[in-house]
């Protein structure tokens, strides 16, 4: 089940209702409960047991760390506790990959998909590192550590939370008052208008252009590159958007994921704004014991932390060329930026320099979603040399498309782009603060999902 | 209590010409201390006092005053 299925909504009202009747101190039971029935309707039970097994080492092995005090027996812990959880990823990832036991009956009755594993691995990991450092006591509770890694809301892309804040707020979630629950169900109805308005809109121009890359060349290839890079910022963002709207409604605060991406002026800056609770599990669980490692190396060792974790983040969104050349891309890019920036003193950037630095990583990063996107290297390379081609071969896109669909589209993403650049405006926040305005926003925002939408069923970040 | 030679070496890798260091001073608080500058400024301070940090102590600092710690235990 997903965000904007149809059966989403009365399964978020029982939710909701659940966990007002349960008594503060039963709450995150409710939640356990909750979470493996939403899991559960992925019908794949070997994920449940996966589930279990993660849930079962993260525990285990973070109780035997906190009860041993000679640091060597704590590092070997840890690193078996973290090989375990990592080998359990691999071996899911192996096994519903295209060429692993696709065929198998076993396979498509009990783990026909790896969807959601790979979050809940990366939160375990961070668990037992926090837990190892000394950061957080082990949690005594496995039931309990147990729903911080399956916790509904952000089970299937996040965002990727730190086990010392979700515990602490498992304790007793506090439920929200009318005000809270009004502003949960603006986050959820502005996710879903992004998800099924702008991107599965943009998916309508992206999609025919990745399936047939010898058909296109010239500018439907073009305004399919960039599609996507909107596309993909439209469905992650309003499913992170979706995701908080839901864990507000049941007294949970789930953290922001993404603060204007593509507004970034370099590559560095924009790891601060994409995806920034997996940014930030890099940088806490890679790059920076790395970098440390390799601190004597300076400004090189940096860039070549920055490099290897980049390029490892590419593996974790799946075993293929082109998700590793996405990571390595990126590699190249923050490890350049940074013997860049070693070699020159730092200075105020001027507009006309910002405004280069933001067009300059916006095609980076887009030339790189090219990798990311394409089902193999192959047809990455194909679109790529279709672009400076100048073909009316590719009209038919467009045709079939419509006036009326592009304008609608485009009217769609200029109203976003206006909602996005007032929001943080002093002017945005008292508008909102009259009554009658908000729900005239609340109605449009309503009219335009149920008018607007192009629903498809998939969000192009389950499947990691 | 943070030592003025602490100080002056971290001062000195951000280029900054003064700051109040008390022991709750986390490097989010001090300009331009991220996590590019954190490794320089670890090296500056291990070549300032002759000493080598476990890795594994440095990821876990979070206060100026846990460094200083760090140091004086060292030391």
């Amino acid at each position: 089940m997903f965000f904007n299925d149809a059966s989403f909504v009365p399964f978020l009202a029982f939710s909701v209702l659940l966990v007002h009747l349960t008594r503060a101190r039963w709450r995150w039971v409710t939640l356990l409960l909750l979470s493996v029935g939403f899991y559960a309707t992925f019908q794949a039970p070997g994920l449940l047991a996966v589930l279990a097994v993660q849930a079962c080492i993260a525990w285990g092995i973070g109780r035997l760390i906190d009860r041993t005090e000679r640091n060597p027996w704590r590092w070997r812990l840890f690193l078996g506790g973290t090989t375990g959880l990592l080998a359990a990823l691999i071996l899911v990832r192996l096994a519903t990959s295209s060429k692993g036991l696709a065929a198998s009956s076993w396979q498509k009755t009990w783990l026909p998909s790896a969807i959601g594993v790979s979050y809940f691995t990366l939160q375990a990991i961070s668990y037992l590192a926090d837990v190892y450092l000394g950061r957080m006591k082990a949690e005594p509770n496995p039931a309990r550590l147990a729903t911080y890694l399956v916790l509904y809301p952000k089970l299937l892309q996040g965002p990727i939370e730190r086990a010392s804040g979700l515990l602490q707020q498992l304790k007793s979630p506090r439920l929200p008052g009318y005000d809270g629950l009004r502003t949960a169900a603006a986050l959820f109805g502005w996710g879903l208008f992004k998800k099924v308005v702008l991107g599965d809109r943009l998916g309508l121009i992206v999609d025919p252009v990745f399936a047939q890359p010898t058909h296109f060349a010239g500018l439907p290839v073009v305004a399919a590159v960039y599609a996507f890079s909107f596309q993909l910022y439209f469905d992650f963002s309003g499913y992170t958007d979706m995701a908080r709207g839901t864990a507000r409604f049941l007294g949970i605060e789930l953290s922001e994921n993404f603060r204007g991406p593509y507004l970034a002026t370099s590559v560095t800056d924009f790891w601060r704004r994409w995806h920034m609770t997996f940014s930030r599990w890099l940088l806490d669980y890679l790059f920076t014991p790395l970098q440390l490692s390799w601190r004597r190396l300076g400004t090189l060792g940096t860039a070549a932390a920055l490099f290897v974790t980049f390029a490892s983040s590419g593996l974790w969104h799946g075993f293929a060329w082109t998700f590793t050349l996405w990571g390595l891309l990126h590699g190249v890019y923050l490890a350049a930026e940074t013997l860049w920036r070693g070699l020159r003193r730092p200075a105020k950037p001027g507009a006309l320099s910002r405004l280069w630095g933001t067009l300059l990583t916006f095609h980076l990063v887009t030339f790189a979603w090219v990798f990311f996107r394409a089902p193999s290297v192959g047809v990455a390379r194909t679109l790529l040399k279709a672009i400076p081609r100048a073909s009316l071969g590719g009209r038919g896109l467009f045709l079939q498309l419509g006036h009326q669909w592009l304008a609608v589209t485009l009217f769609a993403c200029l109203a976003y782009a206006l909602v996005a650049a007032l929001r943080s405006r002093p002017v945005f926040a008292k508008a909102s603060s009259v009554a009658a305005v908000r729900w005239t926003a609340y109605v449009v925002l309503l009219l335009a999902i149920l008018l607007l939408r192009q629903d498809s069923s998939t969000y192009l970040y389950a499947q990691f | 209590m943070i030592s003025d030679k602490l100080k002056k070496v971290i001062l000195g890798v951000l280029e900054l010409d003064d700051w109040t260091f008390t022991p709750e001073t986390t490097a989010s608080m001090v300009p331009g201390w991220d996590s590019l500058s954190h490794a320089r400024i670890i090296s500056a301070v291990e070549d300032a006092y002759g000493i080598r940090f476990q890795t594994r102590d440095i990821i876990r600092l979070e206060t100026v005053a846990q460094l200083q710690a760090l140091v004086d235990k060292a030391g």
